[in-house]
Formats: structure tokens, sequence, C-alpha cells
């Protein structure tokens, strides 16, 4: 009688508490046996189990266990109350050593059912790599991927059992994997057979498969990132970078982007003096970049260039392309050089001469220059007026932060008829060397 | 006789005879705003005067604000927020009115100039056209189209991110680098 009252006081609670079994075809309740099915041996197989509260008061789920030879759970239990309308779900593991049939006890709380599952022969699974065969473990293989790039998995599939082993149906399924090649239906014993497997995703993420060979399942499992942009070719419009002008910079890359991508070009300049001239077209010495899918070539904003001043002052730019796949470098060397004059005139005020030049000084280091004048028939005029300019242009370059730029404007009063004056020559130095300008005309 | 021409020493002068290069002036963002440098190794001054449209060939320097028009010294009142400087004319897009600085003050006119700095400019199938005073024309490659194009002092017209080189046989598009406001 006692006995009697203590079942009838637990059907309450076992009714309220449904079990199932979650497979990838769908959710199956779970009633006096669970059949798990074949496994191969030496794999080990999880089959996840839910434990549903259907009732209206909470069940205290204090013992979770299955006991039979083979069969574990795939994580720790502790005790824990299920709440009216929640489920709870957690893995039995079947990992036969041996052939044959097994069974054993789940109890989920009040429930339990016998669980059977059939262990049989299956084929090992190995890895061919750079001509080695690595025998991969139950738990399947893992491969790293990128984004669009196609990855191909040699595998070779081997009965290494006395008797004839079946991996047929031989099937792949998972997204983003595709069997390439096929097997015998039937390994001998000994036997091995190659198979290939390609994959190929377009996104980040992580992709899973499993690979059926006869009684063999096999997890494949593909972690994907994002596609590391390799740094591109710097290519400049000019062979030889010099001080003074705008070279126009592309960035190139070997083949097609896969997936747009971006990165960074700086440009670091090393020397004597600061050049606040040395700057991209965004007013900076680093530039972002951005390269569309399917295009070899960099964009800077909308323009396929990225310009860059070279400034006038001497020493070495260093540029650097950025991407996420590493950093190409390119080095210009801007040699100390005689002074570049851009622009010079000369005008007449009243009975001043007055000659005007533009240009800059890479070297900071200008002089003296010598002016030598002419009447309209080409007939010098007197000897040669020096003109020491050093300390004026010492000044210039401490105050002025324009690198090696000047402008310099030089004043001869002059007395009697300055309208036979008809043109200069003007030399101008410094520490490198002189540089002699063209005959300037007088208007 | 003869003339004589002596030459002295160079002379002094009170300002320093070495100078940074002043190139243009150009209105940036509002702010007028001098260039230095070299052409193609620009190097912008300090942020200038807010205006609404400035415009400086050597010769006349026009600008916009609000309720009035200069050049050089002469003031116009205006209620115009836009105006097209070319050569010594301005025309007030929204109103079509034209008027013209005559050396001393800013006159009604009848027709606007078109030049740029003494120049004509002129954008024709991917390339700038640049008409010299005495006539000679010079073509570069120029992509785009400009638009708002403005003198920008004896030998430069500016467009946003553009310095335009307009000196006889040394026509030349440079990218203007912008300024870095933090």
């Amino acid at each position: 009688m006692k006995i009697l009252a203590l079942l009838a006081a637990s059907i309450p609670l076992a009714a309220q508490l449904q079990v199932a079994v979650v497979r990838d075809s769908g959710v199956e309740v779970a009633g006096a046996s669970i059949n798990l099915g074949a496994t191969g041996i030496g794999e080990s197989t999880d089959t996840k189990i839910r434990a549903t509260n259907l009732g209206s008061t909470t069940i205290n789920i204090s013992s979770l266990a299955i006991n039979g030879a083979a069969f574990s759970l795939a994580q720790p239990f502790q005790p824990f109350p299920l709440g009216p309308g929640t489920s709870y779900e957690f893995a039995i593991r079947f990992a036969p050593a041996s052939p044959g049939s097994y069974s054993a006890v789940l109890t989920v709380g009040p429930f339990t059912s016998i669980v059977r599952a059939s262990a049989v022969l299956a084929a090992d699974v190995s890895l061919l790599r750079g001509g080695q065969t690595i025998l991969l473990p139950a738990s399947g293989l893992s491969v790293d991927a990128v984004a669009s790039e196609s990855v191909t998995i040699n595998l070779a599939l081997s009965n290494p059992h006395a008797a004839a082993l079946a991996i047929d149906p031989l099937t792949l399924n998972g997204a983003g994997f595709r069997l390439t090649g096929g097997a015998p239906a039937i390994l001998a014993p000994g036997e091995s057979s190659n198979i290939s497997i390609a994959f190929s995703a377009q996104t980040e993420g992580t992709f899973a498969a499993t690979l059926t060979a006869g009684a063999r399942r096999f997890a494949i499992t593909a972690f994907v990132t994002k596609a590391r942009l390799k740094p591109p070719r710097i290519v400049a419009d000019t062979p030889v970078v010099t001080n003074g002008r705008q070279v126009k910079i592309r960035l190139r890359f070997e083949e097609a982007i896969p997936v747009a991508s971006a990165g960074t070009l700086r440009a670091a300049f090393v020397g004597a003096f600061t050049d606040p001239a040395i700057q991209f077209q965004n007013g900076a010495r680093e530039i972002g970049f951005t390269v569309a899918a399917g295009a070899t070539e960099a964009q800077f904003g909308a323009s396929a260039e990225a310009v860059l001043q070279t400034g006038t002052t001497n020493g070495v730019i260093r540029l650097e392309a950025t991407t996420e796949g590493g950093t190409t470098s390119e080095t210009w060397t801007l040699p100390r050089a005689p002074i570049a004059v851009d622009q010079a005139e000369a005008r007449r005020d009243g009975s001043n001469l007055e000659v005007t030049l533009i240009g800059y000084d890479n070297t900071r280091t200008a002089g003296s220059a010598n002016f030598r004048f002419f009447d309209r028939a080409g007939n010098p005029i007197g000897g040669i007026v020096t003109a020491q300019f050093a300390a004026a242009f010492e000044t210039h370059f401490a105050q002025n932060a324009v690198g090696g730029a000047f402008r310099l404007r030089a004043v001869f009063p002059v007395t009697g008829d300055a309208t036979i004056v008809g043109s200069v020559l003007v030399e101008i130095a410094n520490a490198v060397g002189r540089t002699d300008l063209q005959r300037i005309n007088f208007p | 006789m003869k003339k004589l021409a002596c030459l002295i020493a160079v002379a002094l002068c009170a300002q320093s005879p070495i100078q940074a290069p002043a190139l243009a002036r150009v209105l940036d963002q509002g702010r007028l705003t001098s260039i230095y440098g070299l052409a193609g190794n620009f190097v912008r001054g300090e942020d200038g005067a807010a205006l609404l449209a400035y415009s400086f060939d050597g010769d006349i320097e026009w600008r916009l604000e609000p309720g009035r028009v200069f050049a050089n010294g002469a003031v116009l009142a205006v209620s115009e927020n836009e105006a097209v400087f070319r050569g010594a004319t301005v025309t007030f897009p929204r109103t079509g009115e034209i008027w013209r600085y005559d050396g001393e003050s800013i006159v009604r006119a009848d027709a606007a100039s078109s030049a740029i700095a003494g120049r004509f400019i002129e954008w024709r199938d991917g390339r700038l056209f640049v008409t010299q005073p005495d006539g000679e024309i010079e073509g570069i490659d120029c992509p785009a189209e400009p638009s708002s194009i403005t003198a920008a002092g004896a030998s430069w017209a500016h467009w946003q991110g553009y310095l335009l080189r307009l000196a006889k046989g040394r026509v030349a598009l440079f990218v203007l680098p912008e300024r870095r406001r933090e």
C-alpha cells in the first residue's frame, strides 16, 4: 500500500515533464525507449535531449543520468529547478569501442527511458596534407578559411578492420561545402580511398558540415575570417621624385580584391628641418583609401590618385601603404640641391630697378647673389653687383613656416637713365652650388 | 649724348628682402585664406575674414560681405549672398544686376566681363583652355568641369580643391590641399 501511494504521488510530476530527442530532422517526444541508431566504432556521437515542464508548478530536477556502457552525459549535471513552461537541454554521448548493441537507462528527474544504440565498423578519416596522412580524431576536423577564397580539404577514407566496410552512402551536408571526389561503395580490409571537399564562403563566420561515409559520421567545421588585404604596390607618376612638385600616387594590387577593404597611406618625412608643405591633398601626411570588391586599385575618396606635395626641404620621404594584411613602403630621397627658381621677374619702379626671384633652397644655406645688368643692345653695364642675403635668408627661414620657399626682392637705385637697362643676369648660390638664371628682361 | 645709368649696390628695403612667397588668396569654407609657397607646394596661411564671395586678380580685390560689396576701397550696399566677380565687374545672380568698378567707385554696368585674372578660361571635353591676353591659347587636362572659378592672384585661378596657374607658357593645374581643421 505504501509503495502504491508513492507511485501515485510521482505520476503527476512525470506527466508534466516532457522529454524529447532533438534531431536534425525534428523533435521527437521520448517514450519508454530511445533509439540512437548506429555509430561507428571509435566515434563519439552526442544526441541532444530536451526536458520541458508542461505543468504549472516547478519540478526540481535532482537527478539526471545515463547509466550504461559507452554512454555518458556530454556535460556535468547540477540539480536545478525547472519552472513551468521552461525547457532544459543536455546531450548524451555514445562512444563505443567495439561493435555490438548497447543500451543504457536515461533518468531525468521523474522520467526514465531505455536508450539503445549500436556500434558498427566504420572507416577511419585521415587528412592528406603536404605528403602526410594524418589520422583525424572522432571529434572531427576544423579548418581556417578566408572569406571569398576557396579551400580544398583532401581526406582519405580507410578500412582498418579485418572485414570489408561499406562507405555508402557517401554524402556531405553543410552550407559552403561540396564533395568533389567520389569513393567506392565498399572498402576492402586495409584499403583506402581519397576524397576531396571544396569549401568557400562569402562572409565571415563558422560553417559546419557532416561527412557521412556508411556508418561513419564526421564533423567538419570551417572558421571563416575576413579576407586580409595584402598591401599594394606604390606607384608614383614619376620615376625620380624631387622637391617642389606634386606627385600623383596610385596603389595597385596584384589581383582583384575579393571583398571591399580599406587602408592608410602615410608619408613620413625625415630631414634637418620641418616642412609643412609636405602633405597629401587632405592637408595631412596620412590619407585613407578604400578598395572596392573586384578592384585592383585603391580609391582616395573619389580619386584614384593621392597627391603628395614633396615640399622644399631636402630629406627622406618614406611612404607606407598599410592594409590589414601588411605594409609596403617606398622611400624617396630628396637630395641637397642648388637653389631652384620657379619665377624670376625684373621691373622698373621709378629710378629703381627691381628683381624678384621666387624659388626654394632645400638646404636653407642661401647666401649671396650676383647681378649683372645689360643695356638693350646686350652690352654689360658696370660690373657685377654682389648682394649678401645670408642673414636675411636665415631670418626668413626661422620666421616663416614655408619650408625652403622664398621670395627675394632686390632693389637697385639707379642714378642716370634707368630706361637704358634692358636685362639682368642673376646667379644665386647656396652651400651645394650656384644657380645661373636665364637672362631676365626688363619690360 | 649717351645716357648713363649708374647702379648703386643693392638697396636694403624697409621690409626684408626675403619673404614667404604669397601666391594667391582664396575663399576657403567661407574664410579668406592666403596661400604661400610655390606652385604645387602650397602652404595655407591663417584663417582670415569671413566673406560670402571673394576674388583677387592682382589689380582688383572684390569682397562680398553681408550687406555690402567692396572693390579695392570702394563700397556698394547690397543685399546679396552670391556674387560672380569677373575682371572689373560683378554680377549678382539673384537679380542679374551687373556693376563695375571704375577705379573709384562701383557703378551700374550693362555687360559683365568674362575674364579671370585677364584670361578667358573654357572647359571642353575634359580639357581646360586658357586664352592669354595676347590671344595665345594653352590647354591642359582637367577631367572634371570646374565650377565657381574665381581669380586668386595675378596668375592664379581657384575653385574648390584646385589652383590653376595662368602664367603664359606655364599653365598648370594643381591640387590645393585641404585645411586641416581640428
